[in-house]
């Protein structure tokens, strides 16, 4: 399977942390982001996120890319489990969450290892890996930090 | 500018009412009150977290149909009532299992942060609803007329958000809503292999639909 792992786009700061909605730059920078991925013609079977308002909004401006359907999971917002591992079943799927789990899950998912991040992810950064989605089974195939969307 | 608080609210306490029962009142209500924010969502142009809902609402589906089925009132031999009475006591075991389900909390806990509706956006979006209206008008069928239940539902919700008066939608969705009913027990009837009922009942339906259409 590909999997595309995206950290939530830049954020406002406040203190109750579900409630941090996008900021009108996160936007704008993240749907460049997605016009590079129509570009290169990523489709997603489905696409699962966090409930936390910056990666509702996240992943409603990647929305226009999923075939399939949008999932919500508090799984997102914990350390990567195996239950986490259990939603990611298709073809392409897309994950969107937070830090610093998904480099966690990266770091999992590449070497089998949950300690020690391998890659970091900025925020609107994604990254695309390849294989089967077990402890040590995918390796990383492209790293797109956020800048590349303004390339 | 609408809120989605007083509505997830409600989601919330039918909720716990499926956890509690789950009474026909609770199921009714859970499916109530997820296609109401189905259609808040839409007003606001917004498609996550709408796969969740309807995920929610089609799950008591089945349970839905069994208690409109048993709603009717219609005169049921005793294994049919008893096949019924079991259908139900399986059917809410899962209904229990769903409201305390992962993908049901985490739906709830994103719900509750919505942004209130931007009533520049929703009024965009109502022509379209119409306009769907519009398209299913004029239905000839079972089928046509289903469409049709569906768009003035959502145009019904639409205007309830944006605080207009949706009384002609609320009216046209009963009187649909009994074709539905007859037709959800129609359904049964074919399920469990009852001919004439199934026959009398396809019956009923036509005639409904072409007096709906008249």
């Amino acid at each position: 399977m590909e999997l595309y792992v995206v950290r939530h786009a830049i954020a406002e700061d406040g203190e109750l942390d579900d409630a941090r909605a996008l900021t009108e730059k996160g936007k704008k920078r993240f749907e460049k982001m997605v016009e590079l991925l129509g570009r290169l013609d990523v489709r997603f079977d489905r696409l699962v996120h966090s409930p936390k308002r910056r990666a509702v909004e996240t992943a409603e401006l990647l929305a226009g890319l999923v075939d399939g359907d949008l999932e919500v999971s508090e799984l997102l917002t914990e350390a990567p489990s195996k239950a986490l591992l259990g939603l990611l079943h298709g073809a392409r799927v897309a994950i969107v969450g937070h830090e610093p789990h998904l480099s966690a899950l990266v770091a999992w998912l590449l070497t089998g290892a949950s300690a020690g991040a391998v890659i970091e992810l900025k925020k609107g950064a994604i990254a695309r890996l390849e294989g089967d989605p077990v402890p040590g089974g995918m390796r990383l195939c492209a790293l797109l930090p956020p800048r590349l969307g303004r390339a | 500018m609408s809120s989605a608080r007083p509505e997830l609210r409600r989601l919330s306490r039918a909720l716990d009412g499926l956890r509690a029962g789950p009474s026909v009142e609770a199921v009714h209500d859970v499916r109530v009150s997820c296609r109401r924010l189905d259609v808040f969502l839409r007003l606001g142009g917004r498609r996550a977290l709408r796969d969740d809902l309807r995920w929610l609402r089609s799950s008591l589906g089945a349970l839905r149909d069994l208690d409109v089925i048993r709603s009717l009132g219609v005169p049921l031999d005793e294994a049919t009532t008893r096949f019924l009475a079991e259908e139900r006591r399986r059917l809410a075991v899962d209904a229990r299992s769903l409201a305390r389900h992962p993908r049901t909390r985490a739906l709830v806990r994103a719900l509750a942060q919505l942004p209130p509706l931007s009533e520049e956006v929703a009024q965009r979006t109502v022509p379209r609803l119409s306009r769907r209206l519009g398209e299913a008008d004029g239905a000839r069928t079972f089928t046509r007329l289903h469409d049709e239940r569906r768009a003035v539902r959502r145009l019904r919700f639409a205007k309830e958000w944006l605080g207009l008066d949706a009384s002609g939608e609320r009216e046209r969705q009963a009187l649909l809503g009994v074709v539905c009913d007859v037709d959800a027990l129609r359904r049964f009837a074919v399920s469990r292999k009852a001919r004439e009922a199934a026959r009398l009942l396809s019956r009923a339906v036509n005639q409904l639909v072409r007096l709906l259409t008249r």
